[in-house]
Order: structure tokens, then sequence, then C-alpha cells
């Protein structure tokens, strides 16, 4: 009996030793797919810091029909790399339609190919509002090329978006590879992480420039981009699986002359740990307003009523959710228009405060926050609530402005009084009419 | 002395001595009324006559010597009369059930219940979160609360008395009762016209007169269902105050008034036509001391008391509608005090000071109504006046106001239709009453005239015109019978006319046209009652081939789907003409109503309808719609579906936005259709999928092609296609309600 218990406890810690936390918000298990096997040793660094975060990583290729995405409705992965290319489904069991449902799930995809492109690839980034050059075309810079590839100007050097905090401080990244556009710019769902410089521009190398115009050209031109589905699911679009090598992480950059160790596995570290939801993930915690003297939250407000809206923002900081702390979070108070719209003041606890009147305007407002930064989880707030105008008894009873009214309604009553009493009581002499 | 000197001026001689007369003929016929004893004394002055006439009540009531008799005879008319008003308007709720009719009724039926859960104060205050979304309506001070707190009041009263019914049940039976008491109160007005006799003719017209009936039927919970109560009880106390010139009538009129002004925005009809009649007076040299204090005592009171109406507000004192009855309250003054000062002043003295009064009067007024107009002090004619003056106004200006068919010209048929054989007696009714001319019969002349006028400008204000119809009727009838009756009467020993040759037998035929006549009348209002005013339009009925009865109750059937389906907090657009059955029957927000107070809002609405998908769809995000709900007739040929009305929502639309041009949903030899001749802008339009969905599929009728509409009696343009950005929630059993949801924006960005 004992002997059982000490060795249930021997087992009990060898899998407490050996289990090393996710630092994922959202899971960690994921499904490798790659193009072939051998991706797996050359892109090893990429995979062992992924396992050192506590991923759990099942590999497989795309010839492999034992890959499957779900199993009786269930998924059975939290998020999917696809490093692939040439391909018409990424398995066998794993179609283009399983991987947009699997998205839109909420769960998240890094998907990396090459100049092969393929089909699978081709649809899933349509799904995914990009959209990949032609096959066999790569990108090409004959300004901000790596000086080892003297020839084609293939190997570009690339330097990460600087609107997106995440690539605060990368350096510079190697990139080669087929270029992608945004279908839709402006919805705020795609972001540019790694672009073309404005030299830059998608072609077949073996075929002159001039009957056909490149499709893609200069900062147009996305390398690496990403999409954060209105779900918050994410997705990472890479048009080159070299930038995830061992070679390139190993590589140095040289650009404008400057050379340093190349930005490849602090990229491709970041960009893993954004899209698998370890960085940039924010969550609200409660929402809340009230009347500012009395702190009760009622059911509707009356104009010009003082009133607190407090948000409280949460972020993921890899292992708990801390409170988040920025000074761009804006509050509106909207009815059609916004009709008041401040900066909430944060403090340390990550609650975001403010305390603002009411405008004149009754109607039914909504009280949004919209907290939309690349790189960062979609807040979105609203709480619709009724602001009701003053009741008949809430108006001021005497105002001074009225008070020559009150002077002659009060004199009016007294003179009548006294003129009735005058009629009634006093009688004309007779004589004096006659006269 | 005073009261002598006042009454010299203000009592015209021809004015006492109508009244002088009348009294004396009134009188004659009893010989126990002290009133001709006392004016035939030797001191006999015109302030005498006056001064014991506005003292004394000459007991009209009680001159027949057959009293009582007449009086129990008349009380059992008028109750007969009251019981076939009532049940002549029981027709829908003994065929259908006991429902709120069409469309406004369920607002009133919302707010009395609001009214009677949440009491009188917050009713007042009731701010209505659930309509005209995001704005909101200030329901308590934008609506007329005389039929809610009358419904509510009856209800507590019933309660009281342990007598425990529905609010529902009160509601529905509200306006026949007060058909009833409509009658009553016509027949109070026609005797004060006329005589009793009259008066019982009256209210037995008005009891059944199909152009009152169309508003008053068990179950149309409409504020005209008592107005029109309060209305003809205002003009018998006017009557009433004017005949007697006692402030205590004055008084009664003014709380009439009152009412009439928390029941009905149609009082203000009454205060034009009161300040008319005075100026008639005043013109035709008929003025007295007893519409001076009538008039005083009803204006000032009565604008007082209506100004405590929080929808009325400070209008009385500030709208041009109401500016008539102001001037002709200070017209009356300047008329008493002119006379006053020419009694004290020598003849040309008086002229330099009247000349002086004109000028500086004038100017002064001229001047204040300047400014007020410039300050916007006066609020300008509103449209619906404007429409009343000029027939074509709000079809070039305000197309919220020209869609409502119950704002459309008159038609002459409806006239017939309404009032049947009273629309030939109104001109004899003119006919006695100037023949028999006094303050009162003037009254109802005008009051006949100008709304025969009103009726033919709008259709509604053919509610206006019935009880004054059946009051003229009357009067005609009352008095063709009371000349001919009196021929067949005394046929047997004539003592003082020449007896023509055949009298006795044409007086016989004429009497018994008018019966026939009358019967005819009868028989054709209750038919009319019966077809065409007792459905209650929100459950249809049909006749099948074989016979029997097909009843499309799809209305209720969407709504409630909805207050059973959709989130609680969902929004619900549709065209304004269901939004208070949506809020009162699946109680969720709806986004404009019939309350047509935001003409820019139900623009949005109408844009929304009149554009492509993709854009409507911005349109409804932004205006956080969840559910669009539409009317189809299509199937069933129920004419008056969204597609027969989406002009007006083109034409309201384009009213804020200039893009939406009428033009476009035209075809190309400008005409209106929905076939594969329509224009491309039509057969895209959010309307027209939304009515049209997965009906190109469909057989509506043997030998005709899928998708043929029955109400346009064409195959239908567009029958390809889906939609993008919404989704087919819901379709009523007869495809007369269809309930479509709005998807949330695409996950990805990227559309399907």
């Amino acid at each position: 009996m004992k002997n059982y218990l000490l060795l249930s406890l021997v087992v009990i810690f060898f899998f407490a030793s050996c289990y090393v936390e996710a630092h994922s918000a959202s899971g960690d298990r994921v499904l490798v797919v790659l193009k072939d096997s051998s991706l797996k040793s050359t892109h090893s660094r990429f995979f062992k810091s992924l396992q050192a975060r506590g991923f759990k990583l099942t590999f497989g290729t795309s010839k492999d029909s034992s890959l499957v995405l779900s199993k009786y409705g269930e998924f059975l992965y939290d998020h999917l790399v696809l490093f692939v290319s040439g391909v018409d489904d990424f398995a066998p069991k794993i179609s283009v339609a399983s991987v947009v449902e699997f998205i839109d799930e909420g769960k998240n995809v890094l998907l990396a190919t090459d100049t092969e492109v393929g089909d699978a690839v081709r649809n899933l980034g349509e799904e995914l509002g990009v959209e990949f050059d032609e096959e066999e075309t790569n990108v090409i810079d004959h300004f901000n090329y790596h000086p080892s590839d003297t020839l084609d100007h293939t190997l570009l050097v690339a330097t990460p978006a600087k609107n997106v905090t995440l690539f605060a401080g990368v350096q510079p990244v190697l990139f080669r590879g087929v270029g992608h556009t945004l279908s839709n710019e402006n919805n705020g769902l795609n972001i540019p992480f790694l672009h073309g410089a404005s030299t830059a521009y998608s072609f077949f190398l073996d075929k002159p420039v001039g009957k056909r115009a490149p499709k893609i050209l200069g900062s147009k031109s996305q390398l690496v981009s990403a999409l954060q589905a209105r779900n918050n699911a994410r997705a990472v679009i890479s048009g080159s699986l070299e930038l995830f090598s061992d070679k390139f992480f190993s590589t140095d950059a040289v650009l404008a002359g400057k050379k340093s160790k190349s930005g490849n596995e602090q990229f491709a570290q970041i960009v893993s740990g954004w899209v698998f939801q370890e960085k940039g993930v924010l969550k609200v915690d409660r929402v809340y307003h009230a009347h500012a003297a009395t702190g009760e939250t009622p059911s509707f407000y009356t104009i010009k009523d003082e009133v607190t809206y407090s948000i409280r923002i949460l972020e993921w900081n890899g292992e708990k959710w801390a409170p988040f702390s920025a000074n761009d979070v804006q509050y509106e108070f909207t009815r059609l228009d916004p009709y008041v719209r401040l900066y909430l003041t944060p403090d340390s606890e990550g609650n975001f405060n403010t305390t603002y009147i009411l405008p004149d305007v009754y109607g039914v407002f909504s009280m949004i926050v919209d907290y939309a930064r690349p790189g960062y989880t979609f807040i979105s707030t609203k709480d619709v609530i009724p602001v009701r105008p003053f009741r008949h008894n809430q108006y001021e009873r005497f105002i001074i402005a009225a008070y020559p009214y009150y002077a002659s309604s009060f004199s009016m009553l007294v003179g009548i009084f006294v003129f009735s009493l005058y009629f009634l009581y006093t009688r004309e002499d007779p004589k004096k009419k006659k006269d | 002395t005073a009261y002598e000197i006042r009454l010299s001026l203000v009592g015209s001689e021809m004015c006492i001595r109508d009244r002088y007369q009348r009294r004396v003929r009134a009188c004659s016929r009893c010989e126990s009324c002290p009133v001709k004893t006392e004016l035939e004394g030797p001191h006999l002055t015109m302030s005498s006559i006056d001064n014991f006439l506005a003292s004394t009540v000459v007991p009209t009531k009680f001159y027949s010597p057959q009293s009582q008799q007449a009086v129990l005879l008349r009380v059992s008319i008028l109750v007969l009369v009251g019981v076939l008003a009532l049940l002549v308007r029981l027709f829908s709720v003994l065929r259908y059930e006991s429902v709120i009719h069409e469309f406004d009724p369920y607002f009133n039926f919302r707010s009395t219940k609001y009214l009677v859960n949440e009491g009188f104060y917050n009713f007042h205050n009731w701010f209505d979160e659930f309509s005209w979304y995001p704005l909101g309506r200030i329901t308590g001070g934008t609506v007329y609360p005389g039929l809610m707190v009358t419904a509510a009041f009856f209800y507590h009263l019933l309660n009281f008395f342990n007598i425990t019914v529905a609010i529902r049940n009160v509601c529905v039976l509200l306006a026949p009762l007060f058909a009833a008491k409509t009658a009553f109160a016509l027949y109070l007005f026609t005797r004060e016209m006329k005589d009793a006799s009259a008066g019982l003719f009256a209210a037995a017209f008005i009891s059944i007169v199909p152009g009152y009936i169309s508003r008053s039927v068990a179950g149309s919970f409409d504020n005209e269902g008592i107005a029109i109560f309060a209305l003809v009880l205002t003009f018998f106390l006017w009557v009433k105050a004017v005949n007697t010139g006692s402030l205590f009538w004055g008084a009664l009129c003014a709380v009439g008034y009152f009412y009439m002004v928390s029941a009905w925005g149609g009082y203000v009809f009454i205060i034009n036509l009161i300040p008319i009649h005075v100026l008639v007076l005043l013109v035709t040299g008929r003025f007295s001391s007893r519409i001076y204090i009538a008039y005083n005592s009803m204006y000032v009171l009565g604008t007082l008391l209506s100004m405590q109406v929080t929808f009325v507000g400070f209008q009385p004192v500030q709208s041009s509608e109401h500016m008539g009855a102001l001037g002709v309250f200070g017209l009356v003054q300047i008329y008493c005090a002119i006379n006053w000062v020419k009694s004290l002043l020598p003849p040309d003295y008086f002229q330099a000071f009247f000349r002086l009064a004109v000028i500086f009067g004038s100017t002064t007024l001229g001047l204040a109504a300047v400014i007020g107009v410039l300050t916007g002090y006066i609020s300008p004619w509103t449209g619906r006046f404007y429409a009343l003056l000029d027939p074509t106004y709000a079809k070039e200006h305000i197309p919220i106001i020209a869609s409502v068919s119950e704002h459309q010209p008159t038609t002459w048929s409806s006239f017939l239709f309404d009032l049947h054989c009273l629309v030939f007696l109104i001109p004899v009714g003119f006919y006695f009453s100037f023949k028999h001319l006094n303050d009162a019969n003037i009254f109802g002349i005008i009051y006949g005239i100008l709304s025969v006028y009103f009726a033919g400008v709008m259709v509604r204000l053919m509610l206006v015109l019935a009880p004054v119809a059946c009051a003229l009727s009357a009067i005609g009838i009352s008095s063709s019978l009371r000349t001919y009756i009196a021929f067949l009467r005394s046929s047997k020993k004539s003592k003082t006319e020449v007896a023509y040759p055949v009298q006795k037998e044409v007086a016989l035929v004429i009497v018994a046209g008018i019966a026939i006549m009358l019967i005819f009348y009868t028989h054709h209002c209750v038919w009319v009652t019966s077809e065409a005013y007792s459905s209650p339009s929100i459950v249809l009925a049909a006749k099948q081939p074989d016979g029997s009865r097909i009843i499309f109750d799809d209305f209720r059937e969407a709504y409630y789907w909805l207050r059973y389906n959709s989130a609680p907090d969902a929004k619900v657009m549709s065209w304004w003409d269901y939004g208070y059955q949506i809020s009162a029957m699946a109680n969720r927000t709806i986004l404009v109503d019939n309350n047509t107070w935001n003409n820019s809002h139900i623009a949005q609405v109408g844009k929304a309808f009149a554009s492509s998908e993709e854009k409507a769809y911005d349109i409804m995000r932004k205006l956080d719609v969840d559910y669009v709900l539409i009317i189809f007739g299509g199937l069933t040929g129920y004419s008056s579906d969204d597609i027969n009305k989406f002009l007006w929502m083109v034409r309201i639309a384009g009213s804020t936005d200039p893009n939406i041009k009428e033009v476009d949903y035209y075809s190309t030899s400008g005409e209106y259709r929905v076939d594969a001749q329509a224009s491309p802008v039509m057969l895209n339009t959010l309307m027209y999928k939304l009515c049209y969905y997965g009906f190109g599929t469909m057989y509506t009728e043997q030998s005709k092609p899928p998708g043929y509409d029955r109400v346009r009696n064409v195959e239908i343009g567009n029958k390809n296609f889906d939609l993008t950005y919404l989704e087919e929630a819901f379709t009523s059993e007869h495809w007369l309600v269809r309930v479509y949801k709005v998807k949330p924006p695409v996950n990805r960005g990227v559309e399907a």
C-alpha cells in the first residue's frame, strides 16, 4: 500500500517536472502540417522555440491521411501551423474549408508558403483576405537585397512594420519567397507585418519585365501579413518558408550598409507568439457605469446627470491576466453620432475611468469602448442605456425670471377680491344718476 | 346704471329685438310663463329685457301641456337610440373577437396599459425607449391623453365595483359607448338649434351614420372615438352659452373644450369655428352681451385649460392656428371699448378718437405680428393645416402627410357612402336654418359649410362633417315632416289655411317618401357597418370559391413569432405603418412608428428600403437593426402591402436625400412596375428583394408562371437572387408578413 502511494507520488512529481506551462491564453495543442518531413530538421530552431514555450506539437506532412482537425465535432487542436506549398489540400483530410471553419471557431493559423503556392494556400489566402501572386514569381528588390544574393536579388532584407508595437526593436528580417497583396486594405482586420520597400516588385525570375507589368509593386507587396478576425481568431500569412528556417535565423542581415544579426529568430518568435495568442491578448474584465454621486447603476439616466464610466481591461502576460495599460483607450457616448468622446484615464489596476456630464439630449444612448490597435485583441463593448428628459417635478419650481409673472398673478387675485368687495358693498347714489 | 350703459353699448338694437321676438314666441305656448307678463309691462326698456333674459333661464323644456308624456317618449327614444348606437358597432366583436383594430389603436391600447399599470404620473413622464430607436419618444408629452385617461377611468371604475374587466375589453368597447353619448350630445345640440324633435332625429341619424361608425366600431380604440363626443358636447355647450349668455354655460363649454383638447388634435377646429361664429355675429350686427360673456368665459378658461395638456403646451398663444381665436378675443374687447367711449364722448371727439385708435391699434398689432413671426415666437402653420387650405400642398411639399391614405381628398362616392341621404338633406337643413335665423342656427350653418369643405379636402375629416350633417338633416326632415304632418292632421277641420285640392294626398306621398328614404338610410348604414367598417384589419378575411370564409391571421402570427423568438432587446425595422403594432404585439424596439414626428428618421428607413442590399446594410448597421419586417401581399392578393407603399418610401427618402430619385424607380415608359420591364434599380432594392425572396419559384395561380404577383398581376422581373447581408427568419402562413434577420458583419472581412 505504502509502495503504491510512493509510486504515485513519484509519478506525479515526474509529470509535474516535465510539464511546462503553456504561455498561450487559448490552449497549447498545435498541429504542424509540413510540406515534407525534412522541414522538421531545417526549421528545428523554430519548432524548438515553440516547444520551449509549452506548446505540444503534433507533426505531419501534407500527404499524411491520418491528420484530422476535428473529431466528433470537437477540434483536436488550438492552433495550426501550415508550412506547405504546391498542394490542393493541406492534408488528405484537411481541406481549405475545414481550416476556414477552424478560424471561424476562434482558432489560430500560421501559414507559410513559398513560390510554389498551390491551390490550397491560394484559396485559403483568399478566405483570409490576401491574394498571392502567381506561381513561380518572387518578390524582387534591386536595392534592399542581401549581399549574398548578387544574381536575382530575391533575398530581401526588410524591416517589420513600425506601427505594430510588437516589433519594437526587431532587427531587419530576411525574406525569400512569394508576395501577396491585401484584398481589402481598410477593413481593419488585415495588418501588414512585413512588407517590401517602395522599390520592391513581384515577378517571374526567368521572364523579362516589360510585356507584362508586375502585379504587385512597391510597399503594397506584402511579405508577411496578419489577419485578426472579428471573433479574434488570428492568422499569419507568410510568403516565405525560409524566413522561419534555421539558416535564416543564423544569417546576418545587412541593410543600408549596416550589418547585424538577422531579426528572423526574434521575428518568428514574436509572430508565432502573437498568432498563438501569447501576446497582445486583451480581455474586458468588467464594465461599470453609475451615477457619479451615489455610485448606483440605474436602469436609465436623466439628461445632465453626472455619470462615471469604468472599464477594466486585462492583458495576458504569458502566465496570467495582468492589468493592461494604455493612454489611448477612448470612450464614446453615442446616439447615432457620438455626443461625448473622451480618453479614459488608466490606473494601476487596469481600470480605465472617466466621469462626465450627460448631454442635454434624450434618447437611447450606447456606451461604447471600441479599442482596435494592430496587434491587440479587438475590444468592443457596448452598453445601451436610455437617457430620459426631466420628470415634470424635476424642473426648478421658482425661477427668478418669472417673478414678474408671479407678482402679476397675485396682484390680479388681490385686485379681483378688492373690486368684488367694492362692487358688492357700495351703492351708487341714485341722485347722481339723475344728473 | 352702469349695467344699463354697458348693455346699451354691447347689445345692438337688432339683437335685442330678435331675442325679444324669440322668447315671446317660445313662451306664447305656455299660459303660465312669467316672461310674457313681465315683458308686457309698461316700463319696457332694452336693458330690462336683456336683464331679465340674462337672469332667467326660460323653462323651454316644459312648455308643452303634455310635458310628462313627451319627456317619457323622448327619453325612451334617446335610450333606444343609444342602444342602437352601441349594438350596431358590435359586428366586429361578434364576427372576429374582442381585439383592437388597425394601427393607431394599438398605441393607444399600449399606452392605456401603461397608464393603468404605472399610474398617471409615470404615464405623464413616460419616455418610451422602445420606439423611435435610438431617439426615443417622450410619449407622455407627445400624446393626447384624453383617450387613455378615459379608458383607465372606466377600468378603475368598474374594478372599484368589483366588476373585473380586462383593460382590453374596456378599450374595445369604449368607442361604441361614446357613440351612444354622442347621440345624446347631438340631441342636445340640435335641440338648442331647433327643437327637441329635430334633436331626436339628429340623435337617430348619428347613431348609425357610417361616416362616424368608421371610427367608432368596437375595437377601434382611437382618439376620434371619444373626440367626436367631446366636439359635439362642446358645440352644444357653446350654443347653450350663446343662447343663455350665462357665465356658467360658458365655463362648462370651456371644460368641454378642455376634454376635447385632451382627446384629439382636431380641437383646432373648435377654436377656429367658435371665433368665426362670433365674428359673423359681430359683422351681422347680432352681437350682444350674451355672446360677449359666452366667448370671453369660454376663450379665457378654455385656453388656460388647454395649455394644461403637455402636448399642446404654449401653442394656444403661439401657433398660427390659434391666432384667429386670440384676434377675435381682442376684437371683441376693442369693439366693446369703442362703444363705451362712444357713449361718453360727443360725436366729433369720438371721430378723432376713433381715427387715432384705429391707426395706433393696427400699427401695434401689425408690429407685434411681424415681430412674433420673425422671432419665431408665433410658429408658422403646420403642414397639415396648409394641406387643409390648399389640397395640393401636401403632395408637393410633405410626402409624409400625403402618403397617409386618410389625408387624401375625398371622392364623391365616399360622401354618399358615408352619409347616404344626408348629403341631400344638408341643403334642406340649411334652408330651414336660414328661414328661422338665430344665433344658434348661424353656428350650425357655419359649422356645416366649413366641415363640408374640410371633408372634401381630407377623407378623415368626414368624421367632423358627420355630426353637423346629421343635425342639419334632422332640422330639414323635422321641419318638412312638421309641415306635412300638420296637413295630414288638420285636414279634418282646417281653420286657417286655404285647402289645396289634393293637399292631404301630397302630404301623404311626401311623408311616405321621407319614411322610405329613412328606411333606406338605415339599411345602407347597417350594411356599410357590417361590410366595410367592421373588419379589424389585423385579421383579414376572404371568401373562397365555395363560399366559405378563409381567415388570414398572418399579422399576429408574425408579431408573436417575434415576441417569442427574438432577443428582448432586438430592434425591428419596418415601414412606419406597422410600428405601433410591432411595439404593442411583438413588444420589440422599433425604429419608426405611426407617430410620424421625425421625418428624417423615417426617411432613413425609407432610404434603407429604397437602396440596394449593400447600401441598406450600412444604414441598418448604423441603426443597430436586428430584424427587418415587411408586408407582402403578392401571394394572397392583399393590396395594401409594402410594394404598393414603396413609392412613398422613395418620395420620403428623396425629401431628405437628393440622391434618391423617384424617376429611377420607374420603368423606361414611366410606369411603376415590378415585372421584367421594371427599372434595374427597382429590381435590386432591398424592398423588392425582401418581398420577392424565394417567390420566383412559387406557383400562385393556375395557368400562370411561377412568381406571379397577384396584387400587381404580373410575373415578377427578378426571380433568382440570393440575399447576402440578410437571412430569412420567418415568413407567415400566407406570406403576408416576412421577417428577415440582419447578419452580423463577416468574420474575416471576406464575403462568402
